[in-house]
């Protein structure tokens, strides 16, 4: 049987009272004993007559209803969304100036990630990652000169520390990812430069924050910042290997000064790190030497051995670097910088592990600054006093 | 009624307790409410008590000023509800549909039979109906049998036109297996 057919035989059962047909008379009889119930008796005229009057009141209100529904509901609505969107851009301006443990900051965060959520490509979350921890670095700054108490800044510093460690390594690895998977006609080397060219901001930034640091500060926030960092100075690096090998490939337009003007700056930075390095090394050997009356175990005199020739081996490599810049021999150039800045770290690490050994202890950090370490590493008495001679002070450019 | 503006002046009105009006609506509902209920209790005495009683009770809810969004819907809601309280009360919760044919239609046909002969064919076509689960008798009967718009059946019945159509689909389907295995 078809539809149509049955649709056929259905309607035909419609007028048969096994298919559910009212009966005519039962249908009078019971609306008349309905409307006995419902409603009290009344003559019919008038009836007639209000009923009349008051449709147009039934109109108005039906138009009433409609107009309330379908205009003014969805004017409000739209209202209230742009209030809410005004009132939203409002205070993301205003959050935008706000410090971590600040109300706002959570906004400003959100709003972050909300912007690298929409970032399309790999290359504009880099773009907007180095962004953020240009952020980061500020806030940095700023929390330094803040007036919180000390373990409330300390957390905070190291929060932030934290966090721009982690921000530069996953540009790194970002930019890891589109070298390799990179479309022939997208110039990498470009993303890779600009983030070269803002890591060395960035360590700039650190720097001056750790510079504006107390002493007492300094210490407990020591490991984040140095992380922060070397973690930075990996992400330049990094970079720059990308824009080596792009440009041995011959994928990038970047022309070859410029490809060596970076490696330069590289070189000059990493020079300064090193020699930073020998100073603390020198300084650590002589405090060490000198408080021979205090308790030196084994370790640190074993660990002292082996930092000492470091600053050395560190310069011969950068000397190589140089000569293999002039050669225009770029990667083999990074090689040597990257060997020598893992001298530095290296060293770094190490220094920290024996100063707390001692009886007062400053901390040593890389600067792109010529820097003197002072206070902290002088002799110390029995007693342990910290003093730091004014000239000293003066000279700390230590982060 | 084609008049969909007039059709909601008039609810409207009952919502107002015009009496006037509601005489109006129990016009346009009587049957397909006598109908919805006929199907489930296929008892012509029975489903007319019940209806009366669905009119009564929908002017109790009105006359308490109670929010009423969709007459539409309501009124079936009521219908159907005073159905399950039948058979609660008649204890009948256990007789499948069958059986209540068989209680029932003997007594049926023989009134059938005074008014109109009833065709086996139609008969055939009956039993089908019957033999359906709930939900599909439903749309059959507002679809072909009152001539609802899909609209008015998802209101009835609570449901979204598309779960109506769906609902239609598979119980023209599932008519015409039972009609085909009879």
């Amino acid at each position: 049987m078809t539809d149509k057919q049955l649709i056929k035989q259905l309607k035909m059962l419609k007028g048969l009272e096994a298919g559910g047909r009212i009966q005519g008379s039962w249908v009078m009889a019971s609306k008349e004993i309905l409307m006995n119930q419902i409603a009290p008796q009344r003559s019919d005229q008038p009836f007639k007559e209000q009923a009349q009057a008051s449709d147009s009141i039934y109109y108005w209100q039906y138009f009433n209803n409609l107009f309330k529904a379908k205009v003014l509901q969805p004017a409000l609505a739209t209202l209230v969304i742009a209030a809410l969107m005004l009132t939203y851009s409002a205070t993301v301006s205003v959050a935008n100036a706000s410090l971590p443990g600040d109300m706002l900051y959570p906004v400003k965060t959100t709003q972050e990630a909300v912007q690298l959520a929409l970032a399309v490509s790999d290359e504009k979350k880099v773009g907007l990652q180095m962004e953020f921890t240009s952020r980061r670095v500020n806030e940095l700054n700023q929390l330094v000169r803040k007036d919180d108490s000390r373990a409330v800044k300390v957390r905070k510093i190291n929060t932030t520390a934290q966090q721009i460690s982690a921000n530069v390594k996953s540009v790194q690895d970002k930019l890891n990812k589109i070298s390799m998977a990179a479309a022939p006609n997208s110039d990498v080397a470009q993303v890779a430069k600009s983030v070269d060219e803002k890591t060395f901001e960035l360590k700039q930034g650190i720097n001056e924050a750790s510079a504006g640091m107390s002493e007492e500060v300094k210490k407990e926030v020591a490991k984040d910042i140095e992380e922060a960092i070397i973690n930075t100075d990996n992400t330049g690096t990094s970079a720059l290997g990308v824009i080596v090998d792009k440009y041995q490939k011959g994928e990038t337009k970047i022309s070859d000064a410029e490809v060596s003007t970076r490696v330069a700056e590289r070189i000059k930075s990493t020079e300064l790190d090193i020699e930073q390095m020998s100073n603390v090394v020198q300084q650590v050997a002589t405090s060490t030497v000198a408080a021979v009356g205090q308790v030196l175990n084994n370790n640190t005199t074993s660990t002292l051995q082996t930092i000492i020739d470091k600053p050395q081996q560190a310069k011969v490599m950068i000397e190589e670097a140089k000569d293999l810049l002039d050669q225009k021999n770029f990667g083999s150039a990074l090689d040597k910088i990257q060997e020598s800045q893992g001298i530095v770290a290296e060293v770094t690490q190490t220094v920290n592990t024996i100063t707390p050994v001692l009886p007062t202890s400053g901390q040593i950090l890389g600067t792109t600054t010529t820097a003197v370490i002072g206070a902290g590493l002088t002799p110390v008495q029995a007693t342990g006093t910290q003093e730091t001679s004014e000239s000293t002070k003066t000279l700390i450019k230590t982060n | 009624m084609k008049n969909p503006l007039g059709k909601k002046i008039l609810f409207l009105k009952v919502k107002n307790q015009d009496t006037a009006a509601y005489g109006q609506f129990y016009d346009l509902y009587i049957a397909r409410i006598y109908r919805f209920i006929f199907f489930k209790i296929n008892s012509v005495s029975d489903a007319q008590d019940l209806t009366s009683e669905v009119f009564l009770k929908l002017w109790q809810y009105i006359k308490e000023g109670r929010e009423i969004r969709n007459l539409n819907a309501f009124i079936y809601v009521i219908a159907r509800n005073i159905v399950i309280d039948f058979y609660r009360r008649k204890n009948q919760a256990d007789y499948s549909i069958n059986e209540k044919m068989a209680l029932q239609t003997i007594d049926e046909q023989k009134d059938l039979l005074k008014e109109q002969i009833v065709s086996s064919e139609m008969q055939q076509l009956l039993r089908g109906l019957d033999n359906l689960k709930d939900e599909y008798k439903e749309v059959i009967v507002l679809k072909f049998l009152d001539e609802l718009s899909i609209a008015e059946m998802a209101e009835a019945l609570n449901k979204s036109k598309g779960a109506v159509r769906v609902l239609l689909h598979r119980a023209m389907k599932a008519i015409k297996e039972n009609i085909s295995e009879v």
